[in-house]
């Protein structure tokens, strides 16, 4: 394996394209983990997201109303997931894997009645998401390598962890949600909502979860096939709790995960096994946690940890 | 006094038939858009499940790996550690058991014991590590349980494809050399696929309904997952628990695979448990069941019936085989939904007076 610059880069930008759907589910997971709520689901609306996209893609040809379709239809599931969770009191981890069996049996059922059949559908008439034009960089060729084939969602999920971080600390709303999070009854006795902002922060965070799957199936290659967030969700969820929660701290844990991702991929044309590459990246997320973990605890002081 | 026994032995199938009723109203929606008469899909599908000798033995064949991980999950949940990782301690379960099965020398009887005790004890080992875990970097058991799956699917596929693979036969299949006709589970009939396991499994019912209700160790466990803290305060070493149970909910995953080796597939292949998804349907059989073992066996082979059935309409109908998870999401999710009925009756009975509150406290929730 040649390593230099020019490989480099083309990790670079092989990362930033596997790490942002990660990045947008991950802000979903970082928002519930704020509001006391560990969603599970995201995967299952991840997924959904990222079938409805196709399925609109499919029937219309329009980026416009695929992207629509996929973040209102991981909405519907991100609102039935809450209401279970917070209305009903169901348990946050049953509700979870529930709405995930239940998305992963809903799309491949789907799939057969609009695609005619399982496994993985590809099509030329499918559109997929605008590159962004990056030859304004042809006189630097290491730049224009490593962010080439970028589309215009890749940059803005980078735009909104920014944004949400604002958002959580600057904004009252970002201020009330946080207080739900430490302590619900407290801040339920301040006359804040409580309930319903839980709720309203998992339907977000499916919002998210459907950029994100959108992201998966119409960023790169642009297909679905049967369960093709693959444990992106949970990883995402991973991603989020290793960004301690902080929108800004899980682009930096995104970007691991990313690199492990793309990694995996790149070794592949290697001699080394590519089952075992494949397992690198779920390897690495409880690597890296545990390393986090063990960071936190020194920082605490001895006998609380 | 007959009938309150009668509504006390009726009451915890109320909620399980609730959900059920309005899961087969989701399912009978998803039938109607594929324009099928859900009626008739519904008809077919029970006959297809228990129909005849060979749908209903088919069903107890598909019944025995969900009915032994919903008891694998159940251990572990209803002590309150929650993992998920019943599709890895299955996959390492069956991989270990052929691969020692078809590769430790001797006579039969000593290859099987190796094989079966090494495969549970890998099982075993392979969950007490997201114990460790968990004790040791506070790591959350969800989250390593989950990423351990896929990270055990891909690593055995790696020693099934680049070390163990069979290459005698045409088949594409990434999978292990067969095992030898003498170490096979026999069939319970002959000519039909249901094999001695799943008198392993109902038997493995027994035992753990044993170790839950009769013994101090289920005791504690219990004890355990009602509040980890106060268990610590009454003397119980949540520690001990916690090990104790997160190894044996992998050693009874472990099982459910090493069954599949020995009494279905007779080798490891790679792929086969994850997409039957046997240890999701039997978390949800055990989160239905509410972690009852005799439950757990009813819950798993209904489940396993709404599958065969669900495989006979799609061969039949125009209706997909996923019915079968769409009517089974539908049913762990309205479970779930439990306490929140638990927690209207409490507030139906506030304005009772003090004395008779007090009295009715006793009976707890679970």
């Amino acid at each position: 394996m040649d390593i230099n610059l020019n490989y480099l880069a083309v990790v670079f930008n092989s990362t930033l394209r596997m790490m942002t759907p990660i990045l947008f589910v991950a802000l979903g997971s970082a928002l519930c983990n704020r509001v006391f709520i560990f969603n599970i689901g995201l995967e299952g609306m991840m997924l959904m997201g990222a079938f409805s996209a196709i399925v609109a893609n499919f029937y219309t040809g329009s980026v416009a109303v695929s992207l629509l379709a996929a973040m209102l239809s991981s909405m519907l599931v991100a609102y039935v997931a809450g209401v279970f969770m917070v209305k009903f009191k169901g348990a946050m981890l049953v509700v979870g894997v529930s709405i995930n069996s239940l998305v992963s049996g809903l799309t491949t059922f789907l799939m057969q009645l609009v695609f005619g059949g399982k496994g993985a559908y590809v099509s030329p008439d499918l559109v997929s998401l605008p590159k962004i034009d990056v030859r304004f960089l042809s006189g630097m060729p290491l730049l224009e390598t490593m962010f080439s084939a970028l589309t215009y969602l890749d940059i803005f999920a980078f735009v909104l962890a920014v944004i949400l971080y604002l958002f959580l600390f600057r904004t009252v709303t970002g201020f009330r949600m946080r207080s739900v999070g430490i302590n619900k009854v407290a801040a339920e006795s301040l006359g804040i909502n409580a309930d319903r902002l839980q709720i309203r922060t998992v339907v977000f965070s499916g919002l998210l979860s459907g950029l994100g799957g959108c992201l998966l199936t119409m960023g790169g290659v642009t297909m679905f096939a049967q369960n093709i967030t693959a444990g992106r969700g949970f990883i995402a969820m991973a991603a989020g709790t290793l960004g301690a929660a902080h929108p800004l701290g899980v682009i930096a844990s995104s970007a691991f995960f990313g690199l492990a991702q793309s990694m995996a991929n790149m070794l592949q044309n290697s001699a080394i096994s590519s089952q075992l590459t494949m397992a690198l990246p779920y390897v690495a997320t409880v690597v890296a946690l545990a390393l986090y973990n063990v960071m936190q605890m020194k920082r605490m002081p001895k006998g609380k940890a | 006094m007959m009938r309150s026994k009668l509504k006390r032995l009726g009451e915890p199938l109320k909620q399980p038939a609730i959900a059920i009723f309005f899961a087969l109203l989701v399912g009978a929606a998803a039938i109607l858009v594929t324009g099928e008469n859900p009626l008739t899909v519904y008809a077919a599908m029970a006959k297809g499940a228990f129909g005849s000798t060979y749908y209903l033995l088919t069903t107890l064949t598909r019944a025995t790996p969900i009915i032994i991980c919903g008891l694998g999950a159940a251990v572990a949940w209803s002590s309150n550690y929650m993992g998920i990782g019943g599709e890895g301690q299955m996959i390492v379960g069956g991989f270990v058991s052929a691969i020692l099965a078809l590769n430790v020398p001797g006579p039969a009887w000593f290859k099987i014991i190796c094989s079966v005790v090494g495969a549970l004890a890998a099982g075993g080992l392979y969950s007490a590590l997201s114990a460790w875990l968990l004790e040791k970097f506070k790591m959350s058991l969800a989250i390593s349980t989950l990423m351990f799956n896929y990270a055990a699917q891909y690593i055995t596929m790696h020693f099934t494809a680049n070390v163990f693979l069979d290459t005698t036969g045409d088949a594409k299949m990434t999978q292990t050399l067969m095992l030898a006709e003498e170490l096979r589970l026999p069939k319970m009939v002959e000519t039909y696929s249901l094999h001695w396991g799943f008198v392993i499994a109902v038997l493995l019912v027994a035992a753990i309904w044993f170790v839950m209700n009769r013994t101090s160790f289920g005791y504690e466990s219990k004890m355990s997952g009602y509040n980890v803290d106060f268990c610590d305060y009454g003397g119980i070493s949540s520690r001990k628990v916690m090990y104790g149970m997160l190894t044996l909910s992998g050693v009874i995953c472990a099982l459910a695979g090493v069954l599949e080796v020995y009494g279905v597939q007779y080798r490891y292949v790679h792929n086969t448990y994850v997409s039957a998804s046997y240890a999701w349907v039997g978390l949800n059989a055990a989160l239905i069941s509410d972690y009852n073992p005799v439950g757990i066996l009813l819950t798993s082979i209904l489940l396993a019936g709404i599958q065969t059935g669900g495989a006979a309409i799609s061969r039949a109908t125009s209706v997909p085989l996923e019915i079968s998870s769409i009517i089974q999401g539908c049913i762990t999710l309205f479970i779930s939904a439990k306490i929140a009925f638990k927690f209207r009756g409490r507030l139906l009975r506030r304005p009772r007076p003090y004395g008779a509150q007090a009295a009715e406290g006793e009976e707890g929730e679970a």
